[in-house]
C-alpha cells in the first residue's frame, strides 16, 4: 500500500523536477547621470589606499550594477547558506550582498585599523560591533526578509547593503547589468528589482518551461 | 503558609515604601499657599470666576479621567513626573521644586477650586509672600481649555488617591492577561495601545518611548541587538531610566511587574520565535571588579582614546570627530553620553553597570558592544577605571550662596588664567524653557559652573558649560581645541601635508551659541524680585549676554521672555573673552561694579545680596529667542 503511494508521489514529482524555467534579463538606467567622484582618504592614505570608489551608482554603458532581483511567491522556499562580507581597504566587499532568510553572514576584517560595523535593521537583530585588526570572524544569523543598510560609525564613506530575501530565487546584476535566476518552478510570481540609489520596480511574471526575458530600466523606478 | 508569608512581606514592603515616601515628602516639602490664601474671585480669560462655590462643570467618568491623563502627560509630566511625585525630568532644575501631588499637604488636602486656581494662574498668580517670581509653574489660562483643566484635575486627584492607598489586595500569579490590564492603565499613554511607542506622551519624550513590537530593548544583559531576558525587562520596569520620561515602577506590586514582563513579550514575535527555535540567552556575566591601579588607568586611557574618543571626545564630553555622523538631530538627537556627568548615565554609574554597557552595547543607539573577542575582562575594567576619572566623584551640589571673592589687582579676562583655578566652583542646574512663548523640551545644556571675583572696582564671572558642537566661526576669533580623531598606528600615519583636509573658511552657525547672566535692574528691592524668566513689566532685568557671532558680550534689558532689548552702543561697557576646548565653552565676562546708567544697569556693592540667574542657547540645536535653557534665581554676595 505504502509502496503504491510512493510510486504515485514519484510520478507526480518527477516531471516537476525536470520542468523548470529561467528568468534572464538586463537592468539598465537610461537617464542622465553625472559620474560620482571617488572619496579621497587623506590622512588614511596608508591604511585605506588613496581613493575609495563611490559604489552607490555603478553604470557601464547604461548597464546598472548591483541591482538585487528577488522573486516573490508563496511556494518558493529558502535554502539557508553561508555568506561572507569583508572589510578591506576601508570598503565593504561586496558592496551589495543578498541571501535567503536564516542564512549566516560571516563578517571579516582585513584592515589594519578599527572599524565599527553598524546595521540599521529592524526585523533582524541589528549588529553594532567594533572590529580591531586581526580579529576573528563574527557570524550573524539573518532571520527575516529585510533590506539592511550597513555603515561604519568611524568612516563616513563606508556603506553597504545586505538584502535578506524570502527564498533562494534571487540574483544580483553584474557589471553590464545582466542577471539570471535559474531553476524556477513554474508559476506566477512577482519579480522585484531593487537598487540602493534608484529605488525599486516590481513586475508580475509567469514562469513556464524554458527561458523568459525581463528587462528593467530604472528610469521608471519609484524612489523609496 | 507560604501565602501568608508573602502577604506579610507585601505588607512590610508597603510600610517601608510608605515610610520612604513620607521621608521624601519631608525633604522636598511643598511650601505652597494654603487654601485660606486662595482669593475668593479670580479673573480667568477676562471672566470673573468665584472660587468659593466653584465645582467642576464636567461630570467625572472613566473617559474624562483618561483624557485628563493624556493632557497631564503632554503638559505637566516634564516637571511633576509620570508618578505625580514632582520628580519629572526637570524636577531638580527649578526651585521651588515642582509640587509633589502625593504629599499629604498637597492637592489632596485642598478643595478642587484650589487646584483650579493654581493651574489657571500659575506661579505669577501666587500671593506675594509666596515669592511668585521664583515659581516655574506657568499660568495655563489661555493655553489649556477650561474643560481640559477640569479633566486634568480629575486625573490628578484620582491618580494621587490611588497611589496613596495601601496595596494589600493579594496578588494573583503573574499572567499576560493581568499584564495587559496593568499596561493599559500605566504604560499605554506613552508606549501606545499596541506597543508601537506612539502614545500621546511620545511627543514630549526624547528618547522616544520604546517600541515593543520590534523587540529591541536598550538595556539588557544580552549582546547588542538580541532580545532581553525576563529579568532584564523586570529590572527596567522596576528601576526606570533616569534622565528620561520613564519612571521607576517600584511601587507596583511585584506580581504586576512580572505580569507586565509576560505581556510585553507577547507584543513582539521575536520572543515566541526564540523559544520555537530552542535558543538560549547568552547573558553577559559581570565579574567582581579588580582593584583600581595606576597601571590599569594608564591602559584604560590608551584604550579609551583608541576606541571611544571618536564619539565621546577626548575628555568624554561627546564632541568626537564621528559624533555628528551618529546623532540624528531632526529625529531623536541621542547624543553619546557626556561622561563627565555620570549622574546622567541611563543605566547607572556604578563600575559593574558601566562594565555591562561596554560589554552589551546599547541597542537602537550607536553605542557598540565590546565583546570578549576584542577585549578581555581586564581591558574592560581598565576602560571603566579611566571613564570614572573623567567625572567628579559625585554630582556637585548647588551652593546656598554664590560668593564673589575679593581679590587685589586686575581681574583676569582670560578664562585660562591660573587665578581662576583658585576660586570655588558653583554648580547651577538648568531646565528647558517650557513656560512661555516658543518652548524647548529637551535642551542639550543642562548646567553651568560659575566662579566670581571682584576687586572693589570691577566684578568678573567665569562660566563654563558643555556643548558638543562649537560655533565654527569662533575658530576665526578665539582659541578652539577640538577632539582629534583616534590616532593611527605609527606605520600607517601619513606625514604628507597635502593629505590633511584643507581647512575651510569658518562660517557662523545659523543661530549663535549664547549665554546670558541675569540680574534684577534694581538689585534686591523690597517690593520683590523680577519674575525669574526675564522679568516682568514692573520689575525689569539686566542681562549680560555673550554670543559666538558677532562675538561679543552686550548689556541687555528685558521685562518678559520675548522682550530682550540690547542697550545703546554708548551704554555698553562689558569686557569678555571665550574659549572652546573639547566640548566645553569657558567664558569670562566683566564690568565695573557701578555704572552711570542706574536706570538700566544693575549696581553692585560689597556685602549686598543680589539674585543671579542664567539663560543658555545652543544655536546648533536651533535654540534662539525664547527657546533656551533657563535657571531659577540664586543668591550672590560680594565679599
Amino acid at each position: 500500500m505504502r509502496l503504491i503511494l510512493y510510486l504515485i508521489l514519484i510520478c507526480l514529482l518527477a516531471p516537476g523536477l525536470a520542468y523548470s524555467g529561467t528568468i534572464k534579463g538586463n537592468t539598465v538606467f537610461t537617464g542622465k547621470v553625472t559620474p560620482l567622484e571617488a572619496y579621497k582618504t587623506g590622512k588614511y592614505k596608508k591604511a585605506c589606499g588613496p581613493e575609495i570608489p563611490n559604489e552607490t551608482l555603478l553604470i557601464d554603458n547604461k548597464g546598472l550594477k548591483n541591482v538585487v532581483l528577488s522573486l516573490h511567491g508563496r511556494k518558493l522556499k529558502p535554502k539557508a547558506g553561508e555568506y561572507v562580507m569583508d572589510q578591506k581597504d576601508c570598503r565593504y566587499v561586496p558592496h551589495v550582498i543578498a541571501m535567503p532568510v536564516d542564512s549566516e553572514l560571516k563578517i571579516h576584517t582585513s584592515d589594519p585599523i578599527n572599524h565599527n560595523i553598524h546595521t540599521y535593521s529592524f526585523e533582524n537583530d541589528p549588529i553594532n560591533i567594533m572590529f580591531t585588526p586581526d580579529q576573528e570572524e563574527y557570524v550573524h544569523e539573518l532571520e527575516e526578509a529585510e533590506i539592511v543598510k550597513v555603515e561604519c560609525d568611524l568612516h563616513s564613506w563606508m556603506t553597504s547593503w545586505i538584502v535578506v530575501t524570502p527564498n533562494s530565487y534571487f540574483a544580483i546584476s553584474g557589471k553590464d547589468g545582466a542577471f539570471e535566476i535559474a531553476d524556477v518552478p513554474p508559476g506566477k510570481y512577482k519579480l522585484i528589482a531593487w537598487h540602493e540609489t534608484l529605488g525599486s520596480i516590481s513586475r508580475d511574471v509567469t514562469v513556464g518551461e524554458g527561458e523568459i526575458k525581463i528587462n528593467f530600466d530604472f528610469i521608471e523606478a519609484e524612489q523609496e | 503558609m507560604a501565602f501568608n508569608k508573602s502577604r506579610i512581606q507585601i505588607r512590610l514592603n508597603a510600610a517601608i515604601i510608605g515610610f520612604i515616601l513620607a521621608l521624601c515628602g519631608q525633604a522636598y516639602a511643598f511650601t505652597g499657599p494654603s487654601a485660606s490664601d486662595m482669593p475668593s474671585v479670580v479673573e480667568v480669560e477676562g471672566r470673573q470666576v468665584s472660587l468659593k462655590n466653584l465645582s467642576s462643570p464636567i461630570a467625572e467618568s472613566e473617559q474624562t479621567i483618561k483624557e485628563g491623563a493624556e493632557i497631564y502627560i503632554k503638559n505637566c509630566v516634564l516637571c511633576h513626573g509620570d508618578l505625580l511625585d514632582g520628580k519629572g525630568l526637570f524636577g531638580d532644575s527649578f526651585f521651588p521644586r515642582p509640587a509633589n501631588f502625593l504629599h499629604p499637604q498637597s492637592v489632596l488636602s485642598k478643595p478642587l477650586s484650589y487646584t483650579y486656581w493654581r493651574i489657571m494662574k500659575g506661579g505669577p498668580g501666587l500671593p506675594e509672600r509666596y515669592n511668585p517670581w521664583d515659581s516655574a509653574m506657568p499660568a495655563w489660562e489661555g493655553t489649556l481649555k477650561e474643560e481640559d483643566v477640569w479633566k486634568v484635575i480629575q486625573y490628578i486627584y484620582t491618580a494621587a488617591q490611588e497611589r496613596r492607598k495601601s496595596k494589600e489586595t493579594p496578588q494573583a500569579e503573574p499572567s499576560a492577561n493581568r499584564g495587559s490590564e496593568v499596561y493599559a492603565k500605566n504604560c499605554a499613554v506613552c508606549h501606545g495601545d499596541t506597543g508601537g511607542g506612539d502614545g500621546p506622551g511620545a511627543k514630549i519624550s526624547s528618547p522616544f518611548p520604546r517600541n515593543f513590537i520590534k523587540g529591541h530593548i536598550k538595556f539588557r544583559t544580552t549582546p547588542f541587538g538580541k532580545i532581553p531576558t525576563d529579568e532584564d525587562l523586570f529590572n527596567i520596569i522596576t528601576e526606570g531610566t533616569p534622565g528620561t520620561t520613564m519612571p521607576a515602577w517600584k511601587h507596583l506590586p511585584e506580581n504586576d511587574r512580572r505580569s507586565l514582563v509576560l505581556y510585553l513579550k507577547t507584543l513582539s514575535k521575536k520572543f515566541a520565535k526564540f523559544i520555537k527555535k530552542g535558543k538560549t540567552h547568552k547573558v553577559v556575566v559581570v565579574p567582581d571588579p579588580p582593584a583600581f591601579t595606576l597601571a590599569s588607568l594608564e591602559r584604560g586611557k590608551e584604550l579609551f582614546i583608541q576606541n571611544c574618543s571618536a564619539c565621546h571626545g577626548i575628555k568624554g564630553r561627546s564632541d568626537g570627530t564621528s559624533t555628528k555622523k551618529i546623532v540624528n538631530l531632526p529625529t531623536d538627537a541621542i547624543w553619546p553620553r557626556n561622561l563627565s556627568k555620570p549622574w546622567k548615565f541611563r543605566r547607572g554609574d556604578k563600575r559593574k553597570e558601566i562594565f555591562l554597557t561596554l560589554r552589551t552595547g546599547l541597542s537602537l543607539t550607536a553605542m557598540p558592544r565590546f565583546s570578549p573577542r576584542i577585549f578581555k575582562d581586564e581591558q574592560i575594567w581598565d576602560l571603566v577605571h579611566y571613564v570614572q576619572t573623567l567625572a567628579p566623584s559625585q554630582k556637585p551640589k548647588t551652593p546656598p550662596i554664590l560668593k564673589v571673592e575679593r581679590t587685589d589687582g586686575a581681574l583676569p579676562i582670560d578664562p585660562n588664567d591660573p587665578l581662576w583655578q583658585t576660586m570655588d566652583s558653583n554648580f547651577y542646574p538648568l531646565g528647558g524653557q517650557i513656560i512661555q512663548s516658543k518652548i524647548v523640551q529637551y535642551p542639550t545644556i543642562d548646567n553651568v559652573v560659575v566662579k566670581a571675583m571682584h576687586n572693589d572696582s570691577e566684578i568678573a564671572f567665569h562660566i563654563h558649560w558643555d556643548d558638543p558642537t562649537v560655533d565654527p566661526i569662533l575658530k576665526k576669533f578665539s582659541e578652539v581645541v577640538e577632539s582629534p580623531a583616534p590616532p593611527l598606528p605609527a606605520h600607517l600615519r601619513s606625514d604628507d601635508p597635502e593629505d590633511e583636509e584643507p581647512a575651510e573658511e569658518p562660517q557662523p552657525q545659523k543661530f549663535p551659541d549664547s549665554i546670558a547672566i541675569q540680574f534684577p535692574v534694581s538689585g534686591n528691592s523690597s517690593s520683590g524680585k523680577p519674575y525669574f524668566l526675564n522679568g516682568d513689566a514692573k520689575h525689569p532685568v539686566n542681562l549680560w549676554q555673550w554670543s559666538s557671532y558677532p562675538m561679543k558680550a552686550v548689556e541687555v534689558n528685558a521685562s518678559g521672555v520675548d522682550t530682550l532689548t540690547t542697550q545703546s552702543e554708548t551704554s555698553q561697557s562689558l569686557a569678555s573673552k571665550a574659549t572652546f576646548k573639547y566640548g566645553r565653552y569657558s567664558l569670562v565676562i566683566k564690568r565695573q561694579l557701578t555704572t552711570e546708567d542706574t536706570q538700566n544697569d544693575t549696581q553692585f556693592r560689597a556685602g549686598q545680596s543680589i539674585p543671579i540667574a542664567f539663560n543658555v542657547w545652543n544655536g546648533s540645536a536651533g535654540e534662539t529667542g525664547s527657546q533656551k535653557s533657563i535657571s531659577s534665581w540664586f543668591p550672590l554676595i560680594l565679599e
